[in-house]
């Protein structure tokens, strides 16, 4: 009656399987996790910088402004250190994080009083909707945003 | 053919009606071996926490931010004061109240 219920030949078997089974699928779901909110983070990440940079360029000095936005953009466009596992119906992070990093990069050469061709240039490479036709329109809409000389 | 059937059969151990004490143990032993295959996997795969880099300049920013939003809705004096202190501080172009008010006022 007190005989060995588990198997008498390798009876850790079934506990290792077990063991190994919980490692993969832990392993798996860890993963996932991390390669979905790697890019929401990279964006969390960047708010409060975010933040401060847009105050800075509407109220601050020039300096302050300049050294926030170079901050911004150097956040913004950091590779990540995990590529982004991008569903279907989620938002692009990453896009949205270029897009800041676009819009930054125009405000800092508006900041420096860079010429026309340059802001032409950030334009082209921009993944904003910027085209040579709408590029006086954000000019002045970014111009506008400054509220100091 | 009865040799055969002998050698099929299912090891001696199916057949003994396991005890209680047995069922616990065995469940027992593989709860504790899944519980550490988990254990094995977070320790080695889970993701390090974010270390917040210190940004002096824009936590200064963002107080400002914070005090002149303050300032913009409630009717003392002090957010207003602190405000401005900061703004002074960082020797930013525009810190009279007026202009501290609007910086806290939404867009």
């Amino acid at each position: 009656m007190n005989e060995p219920f588990a198997p008498r030949r390798r009876p850790w078997l079934t506990h290792g399987l077990v063991a190994l089974a919980t490692f993969g699928v832990t392993t798996l779901v860890i993963r996932h996790g991390v390669e979905r909110q790697t890019a929401i983070l990279d964006s969390m990440e960047m708010q409060p910088t975010s933040a401060a940079a847009t105050l800075a360029y509407a109220w601050g000095s020039v300096d302050d402004a300049k050294l926030l936005l170079a901050r911004l953009i150097a956040l913004a466009e950091r590779e990540s250190a995990v590529p982004s596992g991008r569903s279907g119906t989620a938002p692009d992070f990453v896009t949205l994080r270029r897009m800041d990093a676009d819009m930054a990069k125009l405000r800092l050469a508006l900041l420096e009083g860079s010429p026309h061709a340059k802001l032409a240039s950030i334009c082209a490479h921009a993944t904003i909707r910027c085209t040579p036709y709408t590029l006086d329109g954000l000019i002045a809409m970014l111009t506008k945003q400054r509220h100091v000389p | 053919m009865r040799h055969k059937m002998a050698h099929s059969r299912a090891p001696e151990s199916s057949h003994v009606k396991p005890t209680f004490d047995q069922i616990f143990r065995l469940t027992g032993t593989h709860l504790a071996a899944g519980a550490l295959g988990f254990a094995a996997a977070v320790v080695l795969f889970a993701p390090q926490p974010r270390v917040a880099h210190d940004d002096p300049v824009a936590k200064e920013v963002l107080e400002l931010q914070t005090q002149a939003r303050a300032a913009a809705s409630a009717t003392t004096a002090a957010p207003l004061a602190r405000a401005v202190a900061i703004c002074q501080k960082r020797r930013w172009p525009a810190c009279d109240p007026e202009s501290v008010r609007k910086m806290g006022s939404p867009p």
